[in-house]
């Protein structure tokens, strides 16, 4: 160091401490603390009108060097008021103060270089009547002070003040406000050049304490500001920059101005920015009373905000405070959410206007939550957050883990979910519309993806390796189903309800318009289009197989109405449709087609119509190994099911029309080939009209036209199904129908005589029970097996068990024929047959092939030749094998001939020759008439005549079944003188002619000889007159 | 007159021995009424027929042999002339078929017996 700088310090040093020594002389000696504590003492009083106390007053000058100061030590004001926290008003355990007295005094300068108050307690108070503790100044009451605020001072600088542990109680009754801060520290700097007010505050307390009203807004929280502002006194305008507030953890920065207007109003603008705290520490700041709301809420996150307060602040305008806030790390758990969200982060703009509350709103910019392994990401704007209704307008993008949508199901559906999807939409809504699940205000569009979803719920389980989902609410633009637009699509959907109820569906295809479906008090319509391009169902055993089909249907239903039927409306058209029920089969393989729709019967809803319009290009069924297949199948029916009643079959009533072509039919157990080429019928539940119809069976060719009725009676077990048909035909085979037809509806319980050869019939032809069918027959060509029966004409009756023909005439090679009979089969082994059988123009001989057991009755005739008629009414109980129960055999009979011829053969030869016939005599019978009549096991011959060239015959007598006989011939005319006779007995083999008594006399005639047995010409006329009553000309 | 004497005997002899085959001049038809039963060879079968005559000259004929039970039984009307029986079968459609003519020989509570015109005879025991 340099010698002279040395030195110049030392001299320094030198004159400083004599100054410092003179100063402290003055101290001590001139301003002594007594001095100048009873100088304050007495001025204090002149100014405050409360009681004071001041400990000691001293001037300073090396503690506030390099300007003397005034130290007070303990200074007291007391101003006892009722309801203040104390009497005392402040209590400052040091005071001190130093002022640059030659600037106030030569500069009007007022320049306080340092002030320092230690220990100070405040107590400020108002009343309820406004009357404060610290209104203690003595002034001047006489004048009012109007004049505007004027600096006496050209400068003003407050170098710095320093407080330290303070401690301040304000409370304000009128308000009623409290505030409270303990050990409370600060400094503050201030310059005021003219109006221009600049200065720096920085405050701290670690308890501080606000209380307005009755809610506690800060509850001994720490506090630190640091307020550096400038304040244009003449324009009130507060401008401040980079401002800071701690409040406990919470830092915020603000800059701006705040100015007052004339009219007062006041101007904002200040921005503002925070550090980033957590959410949780912030709402542990925000008062128990504001956070309600959140009880039951759990969140957390690190969240920063940026922001604006801008405009007026008045009487009746707020200034708009525009927040860019960040989140990151957020959680949220709320008791009644069954999930919590974590990972929570994005942006958001808030908006808050006071000053009109549909004006703030809340700006999302890709806000993203997480719960479980499903994110949700949200953008969009919630407006009018303070009035009473929020707007939502989100838009949404989500990856949901499905199974996690469980928990916000209702508690009473225990559903559960497997698989992921994702997907965006777009969510419109007030906020009360959705708090009271107001869906038909809201306006949501979504669309989703979804992978190897599943739902299970109760019974129900739904799978499907992919699905996506559109759905659109309201359905804008759609009358009568604006609610909801609905597109699914499932690639491989699988459905199953219980163990007995399944389907998968393939491609399946599904847009749904609906109305409210919320409202389920009301009546609902839902419109479907249904694509898929197979489905498989199962359902109590029955199987559904649908190929490429496609159906759009209309629903209508009350979901509250339990009584009534929803109302559907379907159209289909499907290319393949399969129903499988146990061995039951039913397919339509060529586009079936047609409309389906059910609702419940006008006035009666507990009943169901449905109506059914199908027609289908080719239709198989099958059951067991019956099958049915027929094209162009058209069905047209209407279905009213009726469960009051108990007859299941019952329950059914169908009213409508079938129309087929090309049908084919097979019946198990009968080897016939059935074609039904064209059928057409009307039905109704009781009635079914074949209005045309045609069937090939086997070798058999007719139409059918007419009705079957009382079919609800026979369902019921009341009474015979009847049908009243014309039956044409070009050929039928008759022994062929009642093959087929033998035993319908017989009773099942008889024990049946089983064949060990099954191609063996095993019974008798049973007639159909339970029916009573009529056939008004037509046919050109009947097949009897051993000649063709041409132009059959009459009426077939079946009745309960009873076959019928009626007047049924025909002709055949041999004769023409009229025929009435009576097959019945009570029983099996009891069978009961009745027929009239009138044959004209018959060839005698011909007979025997007609009717062979005719070889038992009248073997005679076998002996005639040529034409004749016969005629034949007998009626006997066969066994099942058709043998006749002879015991039950009776029966009437003639054969009328004229022209015939007598057979040669030993029996004409022994008999001629024994009645002395000339060897010329030709055979030929010019007329023969025979009456005779069948009981049990005696077929009795009526006397009859016949005549032969010259000679007449009377022949009577009796044969029986087991072929032994009894004749008796009497010779009645001839050439020779003398009547003969001969009795003609035994059997074929031994039969024996002997010369008899003649019987008859001479020229008898045994129709008009009143000699003849009278009793007997009585039988033969009511044989005649019986037999005649059947025949129809 | 003794010698006429010695044909008495002949003359009872011949009564007795005719008797059976002589018509009952004025058979009692409320003895007929009731059922009466026979058995028969048919084609070397044994078989058992049954009549049952009405008061009201109905009847009824059943054969259990065949399995034609009362139920299936077939009905006639009769009639009753001297010692004439007259059966006419009718047919199940309410006709009259067949007609039967018998010549009562016997006819008591227990037994009765008739024959046709062929000579065939026929015996029945009253069905108790």
């Amino acid at each position: 160091m340099k010698k002279s700088v040395k030195i110049s310090l030392i001299s320094l040093g030198s004159v400083i401490a004599l100054i410092a020594i003179v100063i402290a002389i003055v101290l001590w000696i001139v301003f002594t603390p007594a001095r100048m504590t009873k100088v304050v003492r007495d001025q204090l009083p002149k100014y405050l009108t409360c009681q004071t106390n001041v400990g000691s007053v001293e001037l300073t000058f090396f503690s506030t060097f390099p300007e003397f100061g005034l130290k007070i030590n303990r200074l007291t004001l007391i101003n006892p008021m009722a309801g203040a926290v104390s009497d005392t008003l402040l209590d400052a355990g040091e005071a001190v103060c130093s002022i640059d007295f030659k600037a106030f005094m030569n500069n009007d300068e007022l320049i306080i270089n340092h002030v320092l108050l230690e220990n100070v307690t405040l107590n400020a108070y108002v009343n309820k009547a406004g009357k404060a503790n610290f209104d203690v100044y003595r002034s001047d009451t006489t004048q009012i002070d109007t004049s505007a605020f004027e600096n006496p001072f050209k400068k003003i600088n407050m170098k710095k003040l320093v407080l330290e542990n303070a401690k301040i109680s304000y409370v304000d009754e009128t308000m009623p406000l409290s505030f409270a801060a303990n050990r409370l520290r600060g400094t503050m700097s201030l310059n005021m050049i003219q109006d221009q007010l600049d200065a720096v505050v920085d405050l701290g307390s670690p308890e501080v304490s606000l209380r307005y009203d009755t809610i506690s807004y800060i509850e001994k929280t720490k506090l630190d500001i640091h307020f550096p502002f400038s304040f244009d006194v003449g324009n009130s305008k507060l401008s401040m920059d980079q401002a800071k507030l701690g409040l406990s953890d919470f830092k915020l920065s603000a800059s701006g101005t705040v100015a007052v207007q004339k009219n007062d109003d006041v101007n904002t603008d200040i921005h503002f920015s925070t550090e980033k705290y957590g959410l949780n520490a912030l709402l542990a700041l925000v008062p128990k009373a504001f956070t309600s709301s959140l009880e039951g809420m759990k969140m957390d996150g690190v969240v920063s905000a940026t922001g604006t307060v801008k405009g007026v602040f008045n009487e009746v305008q707020m200034p708009v405070i525009d927040l860019d806030v960040r989140m990151d790390k957020g959680t949220y758990e709320y008791t009644s959410l069954p999930a919590k969200m974590f990972d929570m982060q994005g942006n958001a703009r808030v908006n808050i206007d006071m000053n009109d509350s549909l004006a703030s709103y809340v700006q999302l910019y890709d806000v993203s939550a997480k719960t479980g392994q499903s994110t949700v990401v949200a953008s969009g704007e919630i407006d009018h957050i303070l009035a009473s209704d929020m707007l939502i307008d989100l838009d949404l993008d989500m990856n949901l883990n499905l199974p996690e949508l469980e928990p916000f199901m209702p508690e009473d559906m225990d559903m559960q979910f497997t698989g992921r999807a994702k997907g965006t939409g777009n969510v419109n809504f007030l906020l009360s519309d959705a708090m009271n699940f107001r869906l038909d205000k809201m306006n949501m569009t979504g669309q989703f993806v979804a992978d190897d979803m599943s739902l299970t719920y109760d019974s129900l389980y739904l799978h499907s390796d992919i699905t996506k989902l559109k759905i659109q609410i309201p359905n804008t633009g759609v009358k009568n189903t604006d609610f909801m637009n609905a597109v699914v699509w499932c690639d491989n959907l699988k459905y199953e309800y219980g163990k007995n109820m399944s389907a998968i569906i393939l491609n399946a295809d599904m847009i749904a318009n609906t109305t409210n479906l919320t409202e389920t008090d009301k009546l609902n319509r839902m419109n479907f289009d249904v694509k898929f391009s197979h489905l498989n169902g199962f359902m109590d055993g029955m199987q559904a197989l649908l190929d490429d089909s496609k159906a759009r249907m209309q629903l209508d239903m009350n979901f509250n109405d339990s009584v009534s039927y929803p109302t559907l409306a379907c159209d289909f058209d499907v290319r393949r449709l399969k129903a499988v029920v146990d061995d039951t089969t039913a397919m339509i393989t060529e586009y079936p087609k047609g409309k389906f729709s059910m609702r419940s019967e006008n006035g009666e809803p507990e009943k169901l119509v449905m109506d059914v319009d199908m027609e289908g290009q080719q239709t198989f069924g099958e059951m067991g190994a019956q099958k049915f297949m027929a094209k162009d199948v058209v069905l047209n029916t209407n279905i009213i099911y009726d469960d009051t009643e108990t007859n299941t079959m019952l329950q059914w009533k169908p009213t409508g029309n079938v129309a087929l072509e090309d049908g084919h039919v097979v019946v198990d157990g009968v080897d016939a080939k059935i074609d039904i080429p064209t059928i057409q019928f009307n039905f109704t539940p009781d009635e079914y009209i074949i209005n045309d119809s045609r069937f090939i069976v086997d070798d058999s060719d007719f139409r059918l036209k007419g009705t079957l009725s009382n079919v609800g009676n026979y369902l019921k077990n009341k009474g015979l199904l009847k049908g009243n048909f014309d039956f044409t035909s070009d050929k039928t085979d008759v022994y062929r129908l009642l093959e087929l037809t033998n035993g319908f509806g017989a009773d099942t319980t008889e024990v049946v005589p089983q064949s060990s050869d099954s191609s063996v019939s095993t019974g008798p032809y049973m007639v159909p029970k339970g029916v009573d069918l009529q056939l008004n027959i037509n046919i050109k060509n009947v097949d009897l097996g051993f000649d063709i029966a041409k132009n059959v004409l009459g009426l077939v009756y079946v009745r309960d068990g009873v076959l019928a023909l009626e007047n049924l005439r025909f002709n055949t090679s041999a004769a023409k024929l009229q025929l009435t009979a009576m097959y019945e089969t009570p029983r099996r082994n009891h069978l009961y047959l009745w027929f009239d059988y009138h044959m004209m123009d018959m060839e005698i001989g011909e007979l025997f092939s007609m009717i062979p057991s005719l070889d038992s009755i009248m073997p005679m005739l076998r002996s005639f030749s040529g034409k004749g008629e016969f005629h034949f009414a007998v009626e006997t109980n066969l066994d099942s094998m058709y043998n006749i129960k002879k015991s039950t055999l009776q029966g009437i009979g003639s054969v009328k001939g004229e022209d015939l011829v007598l057979m040669d053969g030993e029996t004409f030869t022994e008999i001629a020759k024994k009645l002395l016939f000339s060897k010329k005599t030709k055979n030929k019978v010019d007329s023969l008439s025979v009456e005779f009549q069948v009981v049990r096991n005696n077929v009795e011959v009526y006397p009859f005549l016949i005549v032969m060239d010259k000679y007449k015959a009377v022949v009577a007598g009796r044969h029986n079944l087991d072929m032994s006989f009894n004749y008796h011939i009497s010779l009645i005319d001839s050439p020779l003188p003398f009547q003969l006779g001969v009795d003609v007995k035994g059997t074929m083999d031994k039969m024996k002619v002997t010369h008899a008594k003649c019987k008859y006399a001479r020229m008898y005639r045994p129709a008009s000889r009143k000699e003849v047995d009278l009793k007997k010409l009585e039988i033969m006329k009511k044989i005649r007159e019986t037999l005649k009553q059947e025949v129809i000309e | 007159m003794k010698k006429k004497l010695i044909y008495l005997p002949f003359l009872a002899l011949i009564a007795i021995v005719f008797n059976a085959c002589m018509p009952v001049e004025t058979p009692d038809e409320v003895l007929l009424v009731g059922d009466w039963t026979r058995d028969y060879d048919d084609d070397g079968v044994t078989k058992t027929e049954f009549y049952e005559y009405s008061a009201d000259n109905t009847g009824l004929y059943w054969n259990p042999s065949e399995n034609v039970l009362k139920t299936d039984s077939q009905k006639f009307t009769w009639s009753l002339d001297k010692s004439d029986l007259t059966r006419i079968n009718i047919f199940k459609n309410g006709t009259p078929g067949s007609t039967e003519s018998f010549t009562i020989t016997e006819l008591t509570e227990s037994i009765l017996k008739y024959e046709d015109d062929f000579g065939v005879k026929y015996s029945f025991d009253k069905v108790e």
